[in-house]
């Protein structure tokens, strides 16, 4: 799905022109093999470029077609999963020296966003947007819940932050193309990958944007290996336009892990790291271990049946979404009986009915009072 | 000695991929006011951020060209080496995390904080400053 926004084809010609020359001369702090790698289509031209949009449509429509293939036509085609090293430790590695895979070709000035067609596991390919004001959200983040990608399972764990393992990763952060419940920029994303490896990049795109009224090219490609549903890993790239790279220029490859939890990607089941029995409370394999509410305890004996309640009350919940009170002053979110939130000042105060998660993208952190 | 500002995220990063972590324009007018009747030295590439002013010096050897009284506005270089000549440091927090690979080398803790403000930013919602001396 590919969205446009409006700009006049004239005022595109000319910065496209510009670019090109900039990077032909290697201006910028771009990797030269990098840019000599692109001059050729560079050199192609302005033509080549509108071509190259006009024909999109019947681009997108054979890469859909091809149910191998994982990824767009606007995908990465130079990396290698065998490149990146193991995780160890840290929630993303530069890959590709950090240059980002664009080529002469994508640098534009006209703000798009293209999410590719879920292949034919159901799951997503490339997300690809050129980041700016115009892009990003005017409104708060709507429920996500409905959507459900490829390998998810509602489970938790008292050693991953937030409990729950699994959350519904936008391929491009809402912050930066205000995507809501779009199944193509969703995928099952570990509580690790979310935060701690792909929102720092969203913050500092975002910050850019708004700071700068510039444009970022900005590209996830979820990494499969086989017929997996749950990704390894994502590929993030980004790249500042009119300032070509000078404020945002990085190419990583963040880690679909969780610290302490084994995960097998061909399915999503989950289990302890060192804990030999497999799945998580999606199979009710591991007990003691998961986080369980006392409904649970009550039927702890039939496993079968502790499994059902847990995925429907969390479901529920899930649709329903809980309640918060939002100190719009501090940016902490309390439960509504925190003793807390009776000392907010009125005007900081705001209800909120969501997930956690919601609101910990949207910057606000848990009360550690309540602890919600 | 000197007087240092440096910005950093949740985790003292300061740079990622020889690039800022983040900016904000109220921010750099909030140093240039806190600075008032002094000259600030930075880099080139920090010069960027700011609107002309006589009291900015731009110099790539700015560390060593700064006197007692005068500010440096430090993104990308290391301040081990000056740890000793630092009489005061400010630090600014995003509140925020970014992509870091280079990260505040020295320990603020090393030093007394003396102030605590908090205020909005452009593009944040809260930049705290932390005022630390010897």
């Amino acid at each position: 799905m590919r969205k446009h926004h409006k700009m006049k084809q004239s005022v595109r010609y000319f910065l496209t022109m510009i670019l090109c020359l900039c990077m032909l001369a290697g201006c910028g702090s771009r990797d030269a093999a990098q840019i000599s790698q692109t001059g050729n289509a560079a050199a192609e031209s302005h033509t080549e470029i509108v071509e190259t949009d006009k024909n999109e449509s019947k681009a997108e429509q054979t890469q859909a077609d091809d149910t191998e293939q994982q990824t767009s036509a606007d995908s990465p085609s130079d990396f290698d999963l065998a490149d990146v090293p193991d995780y160890s430790g840290d929630p993303y590695t530069a890959v590709n020296n950090n240059e980002p895979y664009f080529t002469a070709d994508d640098l534009t000035t006209e703000a798009f966003e293209d999410y590719s067609e879920l292949d034919s596991l159901g799951r997503c390919g490339t997300a690809y947007a050129n980041v700016c004001l115009e892009t990003m959200p005017t409104e708060k983040r709507g429920n996500i819940s409905e959507v459900k990608p490829t390998g998810w399972h509602s489970v938790k764990y008292d050693n991953v932050d937030g409990k729950s393992l699994y959350n519904r990763c936008h391929l491009i952060g809402y912050q930066l193309t205000a995507e809501n419940a779009n199944k193509e920029n969703l995928i099952t994303g570990t509580r690790y990958l979310n935060v701690d490896g792909m929102l720092p990049f969203e913050n500092m795109v975002a910050d850019y944007v708004k700071e700068t009224n510039n444009h970022v090219l900005y590209r996830v490609t979820p990494i499969f290996t086989g017929d997996n549903l749950v990704a390894d890993g994502v590929l993030m790239e980004g790249y500042s336009v009119e300032d070509e790279g000078d404020g945002i220029c990085f190419c990583v490859y963040a880690y679909n892990v969780q610290p302490g939890i084994t995960i097998d990607y061909a399915t999503g089941d989950s289990w302890l790291s060192g804990d030999g029995s497999s799945n998580g409370s999606n199979t009710g394999s591991s007990q003691a271990t998961k986080h369980e509410d006392e409904h649970q305890e009550e039927m702890h004996h039939d496993i079968a049946a502790q499994t059902e309640a847990y995925e429907a009350e969390t479901t529920a919940q899930e649709n329903t979404g809980t309640e918060y009170i939002l100190n719009t002053n501090t940016k902490k979110f309390h439960y509504p009986s925190c003793s807390s939130v009776k000392q907010m000042k009125d005007s900081n105060k705001q209800e909120f009915t969501g997930s956690r998660d919601e609101l910990i993208a949207q910057g606000y952190d848990p009360c550690k009072k309540c602890n919600p | 000695m000197m007087q240092v500002i440096v910005c950093v995220d949740d985790h003292g990063g300061m740079m990622f991929n020889k690039r800022r972590q983040s900016r904000d324009r109220v921010l750099c007018e909030y140093v240039m006011k806190l600075s008032e009747g002094h000259q600030v030295y930075m880099s080139a590439y920090s010069a960027k951020l700011f609107s002309e002013d006589d009291r900015i010096i731009v110099s790539e050897n700015y560390l060593e060209e700064a006197s007692e009284e005068d500010f440096c506005f430090v993104e990308k270089e290391s301040l081990k080496a000056y740890e000793d000549q630092i009489k005061k440091l400010i630090i600014f927090k995003w509140n925020r995390v970014y992509p870091a690979d280079q990260y505040l080398d020295i320990d603020p803790e090393k030093m007394m904080k003396v102030q605590e403000e908090e205020f909005v930013g452009f593009s944040h919602e809260k930049i705290t400053m932390e005022v630390y001396e010897k």
